[in-house]
């Protein structure tokens, strides 16, 4: 790969990233915080990052895809129950899911 | 008068430090090793994060330069990756909003929107003063902008030297602390419904498109949801 394609590749993902940011700002002034359509622009938004989340856990990308779906699970699951256990303390369940994670790791692919 | 370097700022900041940050660097850190592995050198990994700061779409990015792709190619693939990003705008852009403060603020501000801060400022901004709240995610944005950057470069030169296992475990931590900060912030009928359905239908979809189930079941969710209990 020549360094040039890899710049310009590096420049326009980035105007392809700040557009979506850029036309978010520009139609912002049509949203209020109290209206229904920031509670429906809410929905969609949490919509597409659950989505995204649990493609993580069932479908990942990358070094993720080599370890066990059922451990990535299992520890997501353990790590709710700790994240309520815990009073909703997320530096504890977030620390706590990811050594076992690496635990399990070790011993189940 | 419009101060934007206060104590909000200063508070933001030091948010961004703690776990948001941390686990955020953690991402990005694999993202250098990724990176390093696709072909691009130190200075072309930092100038990546620095200039798109978005993770999913970075990662896109090295797939479609490993075959070749086109620039359209690229163009189009990180749009949709990082199609998100616009509702997500849309959705901070209100919460943050200050009288007379000038459009280029918002504009330059929403280059540090990404999932953690969002979900971040989405789950605390009624702790937060009207009037406080730009700042306060300036600062948190910034943070994890510069955090993310530097973990890139780091990243990249410890590829290879950690071990596989703690290298995936690092990994890890992101997804796990996004869902954490998902699961805290389900205080309202239409967003648990919403994120219960769009977990559900996400793998589902996965099976049929998997280049479109993220948008679609998350679109798809979110329609339903504000049906069923907004509208």
């Amino acid at each position: 790969m020549s360094s040039n394609y890899i710049y310009i590749a590096i420049l326009i993902a980035s105007l392809a990233t700040y557009l979506s940011r850029f036309l978010g700002v520009l139609s912002a002034k049509y949203v209020s915080e109290e209206g229904k359509l920031f509670k429906f622009v809410s929905c969609i938004s949490y919509g597409i990052l659950s989505a995204l989340i649990a493609r993580i856990f069932i479908h990942p990308v990358g070094a993720l895809e080599e370890t066990s779906t059922f451990v990535r699970i299992f520890v997501a699951v353990l790590t709710i129950v700790v994240l309520f256990l815990s009073k909703k303390n997320i530096l504890f369940s977030s620390i706590f899911g990811v050594i076992v994670f690496g635990i399990m790791n070790l011993y189940i692919h | 008068m419009i101060t934007t370097f206060n104590q909000n700022f200063k508070n933001g900041c030091l948010v961004g430090i703690g776990i948001p940050g941390i686990s955020l660097a953690a991402s990005f850190f694999a993202l250098g090793a990724l990176f390093k592995n696709t072909g691009l050198n130190a200075f072309q990994s930092f100038l990546s994060t620095l200039i798109s700061f978005a993770l999913p779409g970075q990662v896109v990015m090295a797939e479609t330069l490993i075959v070749h792709g086109t620039f359209l190619n690229i163009f189009l693939s990180v749009y949709l990756t990082n199609a998100r990003l616009y509702p997500m705008t849309l959705n901070l852009i209100p919460i943050i909003r200050e009288q007379n403060r000038p459009k280029w603020h918002y504009l330059l501000v929403s280059h540090f929107i990404a999932v953690t801060s969002w979900v971040h400022m989405l789950n605390n901004y009624k702790t937060i003063k009207e009037g406080d709240r730009f700042s306060f995610y300036f600062g948190l944005g910034l943070v994890l902008w510069v955090m993310s950057t530097i973990s890139t470069v780091v990243g990249f030169y410890t590829a290879g030297i950690i071990s596989k296992n703690l290298f995936i475990a690092i990994i890890y931590l992101n997804p796990i602390y996004f869902m954490c900060m998902i699961v805290i912030g389900l205080n309202k009928k239409y967003i648990v419904s919403t994120v219960v359905l769009s977990v559900i239908l996400s793998p589902l979809l996965f099976i049929l498109t998997p280049s479109w189930s993220v948008l679609i079941a998350g679109l798809a969710s979110g329609i339903i949801s504000y049906v069923v209990f907004i509208k």
